[in-house]
């Protein structure tokens, strides 16, 4: 837990680090909510200024980095819904250089399963893919609930019946 | 049965085992099942395969291959210096408010309280000088304050001048089961996903070049709670001519909604609420929302809360009997109570599909309230309970006395664990209609039983039926199943004891449920779930025996069923 009375430069460190560590964390995150780039980046950095002003203000917090993802996808919903389109979530596959594994078939397998398990993700509800994507990012069912606003219990139904459609991909 | 760690998980238990969302108490039961069952521990084996999956799927996808930041990282020094700034900047009371005040995160609601009420209060103000207040005022203070506090799925009953149905927003629910509602609303540009909203009427509102409004306070002084203010925009420019909607003065929470579309259909839109606490309770099959004809203005609000009749044993059997028609009288956590002239049905944590389901079974019962309640979140940071490995490595350690026998006497492992997994399955079924067969022994003792009438005891006659004839037939293949294993075992039957049989069906009905929980405990004990009840280890002749005494229990209930006639 952050304690209230750090004094700046201690929060100035901490906000700092956490910046580092889960910036490109944070502009995925507004990227799969249909932000455009320059906009996911802007609001990524936006977060943190406000995780900076809530610590500064004395806010307690258990867990910044769920904080950070809980206002990162209420500004994201709200930039959003500025944006005269959604920005579709288009996975760049072309640009992909060499593999996770190196070998070309185990590569190209793996490649085509991601291809569908990506098609599987499209295809979830928005409130079961958002909190596939939160629980990606760590965050425990209750910070998931607290984040789009929905009870711990419910953030475990959405996730069972994402990962039930989820878990067909490997048959297909 | 749970207590004995045999029962399979309910559903999604797996998956909050595996991301270590369950109490310590709830996870060891878990992974004392999976030590015994192979069918779970396959499934979880999946379940950890597809979060391998996600795991790649995020570094691989989206972390190479969605578009890079197009900008440099910014360092945020001189965001934080303007930060620094700005606070050394502020009034010293807000500075003094702090220090005497700190923040804390369950402040934060109490915060979002205090606002609305504040909004509620200044609005309440202006609305007595200023009579003529608009409704755009109105609607974005609404909508500020939706916007203040979650919003959970919930259910809005829609009339139309040819139906009536219910239908849940806000979980991610399909709408396509009203399309030609869908269709109308979306012809005018009304947000159909939340249709009962202040966002969207402001929405509406807001793009129409030409309109009027009306906004209009209406209290009702014999419930306080349900005083609202009326907002109505009528306008020639869109093919919704006048959209009115009510908002309660409390929490400026949409009630209800009326709708009258250029080609005279008119849709009626009544949240129902559930939650316990909430002002305004839903008598399913009440005649609610506004009852106007189209064109007529309300003068009040009508309640909602009025119950046609007052409830007895017969609307309760009714309930009950629409519960068994769902499947809700299995196991799911739904209580059913007399109160005040009403029948109230609770949930606790049913999924919203089934939630559903039961308010479809319900909703046309005149005097019935259901509510359905999340339970309470599972705690979080340092005492929450960590992610244990999900299968205990049982090498080394000796296997249940009977577990190797087992083995053997199948043809191996895998055999062994298709037996145990049928076997389990058998007996959670089975006990799942005793459970429900004591449930409506309890609810229907013989004074209340005597109060129905023929039609009412033959209804309750077949729901017994129903459920006696499953627990004979789960009951039954377990018997088959393991008599001859247990004789194998060295069991042998005792004479059954000598006992006076009950001649009603209620007590017949606890004299089963007590055989079948020692059927149920003594199989715990066979398959090395729970320790021998003495050192003798006669389990398979008391399982034998048990088995031979649920059986007679069991043949004399359907006698009673038959004397009866029902």
């Amino acid at each position: 837990m952050i304690a209230q009375e750090r004094n700046t430069a201690a929060l100035r460190d901490e906000v700092g680090k956490l910046y580092e560590e889960a910036r490109e964390d944070v502009y995925r995150y507004l990227l799969t909510l249909g932000l455009n780039p320059p906009r996911a980046q802007e609001a990524a950095q936006e977060v943190f200024l406000r995780l900076y002003t809530a610590l500064r203000k004395g806010d307690k917090l258990e867990n910044p980095r769920a904080w950070v993802f809980r206002v990162a996808h209420n500004l994201g919903l709200k930039i959003r819904a500025r944006q005269n389109s959604e920005e579709p979530l288009a996975p760049q596959w072309e640009e992909q250089n060499a593999g996770p594994t190196g070998n070309p078939e185990s590569d190209l397998l793996e490649h085509e399963r991601m291809t569908r398990f990506h098609s599987a993700v499209e295809g979830l509800s928005e409130q079961q893919r958002r909190c596939l994507f939160l629980r990606m990012e760590g965050l425990r069912y209750p910070e998931i609930g607290s984040a789009l606003g929905i009870s711990a219990s419910t953030v475990g139904e959405f996730l069972r019946r994402a990962m039930e459609r989820l878990k067909k991909v490997r048959y297909e | 049965m749970s207590s004995l760690g045999m029962q399979h998980p309910e559903e999604g238990q797996l998956l909050r085992y595996l991301d270590g969302e369950l109490p310590g108490r709830k996870a060891r039961q878990i992974r004392q099942h999976l030590e015994a069952c192979g069918h779970c521990r396959a499934e979880l084996e999946e379940l950890q395969n597809t979060a391998g999956d996600c795991v790649r799927y995020r570094k691989n996808v989206l972390g190479t291959c969605l578009p890079p930041p197009p900008e440099a990282w910014q360092d945020l020094s001189r965001g934080f210096d303007r930060i620094d700034a700005s606070l050394a900047g502020e009034s010293l009371a807000a500075r003094l408010a702090r220090v005497v005040f700190p923040p804390r995160p369950v402040v934060r609601w109490a915060a979002t309280g205090a606002i609305a009420v504040a909004v509620v209060c200044a609005i309440v103000y202006q609305l007595r000088e200023t009579p003529s207040v608009h409704a755009a005022a109105l609607l974005k203070k609404a909508v500020a304050v939706a916007d203040s506090r979650p919003r959970p799925a919930r259910r809005i009953r829609i009339r139309t001048a040819s139906q009536q149905l219910t239908r849940v927003v806000g979980a991610g629910q399909a709408a396509s089961d009203t399309p030609a509602i869908e269709r109308l609303f979306r012809s005018a540009n009304y947000n159909w996903d939340d249709p009962l909203s202040a966002r969207a009427f402001e929405t509406w509102r807001d793009q129409l070049p030409a309109k009027r409004d009306e906004v209009a306070a209406m209290e009702d002084p014999q419930s306080p709670d349900r005083n609202s203010y009326r907002i109505q925009t009528t306008t020639d420019a869109s093919e919704l001519v006048s959209a009115t909607l009510k908002l309660r003065m409390t929490d400026f929470e949409p009630l209800e909604g009326r709708f009258e579309f250029r080609n005279r259909d008119w849709v009626e839109m009544t949240e129902l609420t559930d939650q316990p606490n909430e002002p305004a309770s839903t008598v399913a099959g009440a005649t609610g929302g506004m009852s106007r004809q189209p064109g007529m203005p309300p003068d009040r609000v009508e309640s909602l809360a009025e119950p046609v009749n007052p409830a007895g044993v017969a609307e309760e059997l009714q309930v009950v009997a629409a519960l068994h028609q769902v499947g809700a009288d299995l196991g799911d956590p739904v209580e059913i109570a007399r109160e005040s002239g009403q029948i109230l049905v609770s949930g606790t944590g049913i999924p919203p599909q089934h939630q559903k389901q039961i308010h479809e079974a319900l909703d046309s019962i005149p005097g019935v309230v259901v509510r359905f309640t999340e339970p309470g979140g599972v705690p979080s940071g340092p005492g929450a309970p960590p992610a244990e490995p999900a299968v205990r490595d049982s090498a080394g350690s000796a296997p249940p006395p009977f577990q190797a026998r087992l083995e053997e006497r199948l043809g191996g492992r895998p055999q062994y664990e298709r037996f145990s997994s049928q076997l389990l399955d058998e007996s959670d079924a089975a006990m799942a209609r005793a459970y429900a067969l004591r449930r409506l022994a309890q609810q229907f003792p013989p004074d209340v039983e005597r109060q129905l009438s023929m039609e009412d005891r033959h209804t309750l006659g077949n729901l017994w039926r129903d459920h006696l004839a499953a627990f004979a037939k789960e009951s039954g293949q377990m018997e088959a199943a393991l008599t001859p294993l247990l004789r194998s075992l060295g069991g042998t039957v005792a004479p059954l004891d000598v006992r006076s049989e009950p001649a009603a069906w209620q007590p017949a009905t606890e004299e089963l449920v007590g055989a079948a929980r020692r059927v149920e405990t003594l199989l715990a004990v066979l398959l090395g779930m729970a320790p021998p009840e003495n050192p003798a280890d006669d389990t398979p002749s008391q399982l034998l025996a048990a088995l031979a005494q649920l059986r007679a229990s069991q043949e004399h209930c359907q006698r009673l069923l038959s004397y009866d006639g029902r």
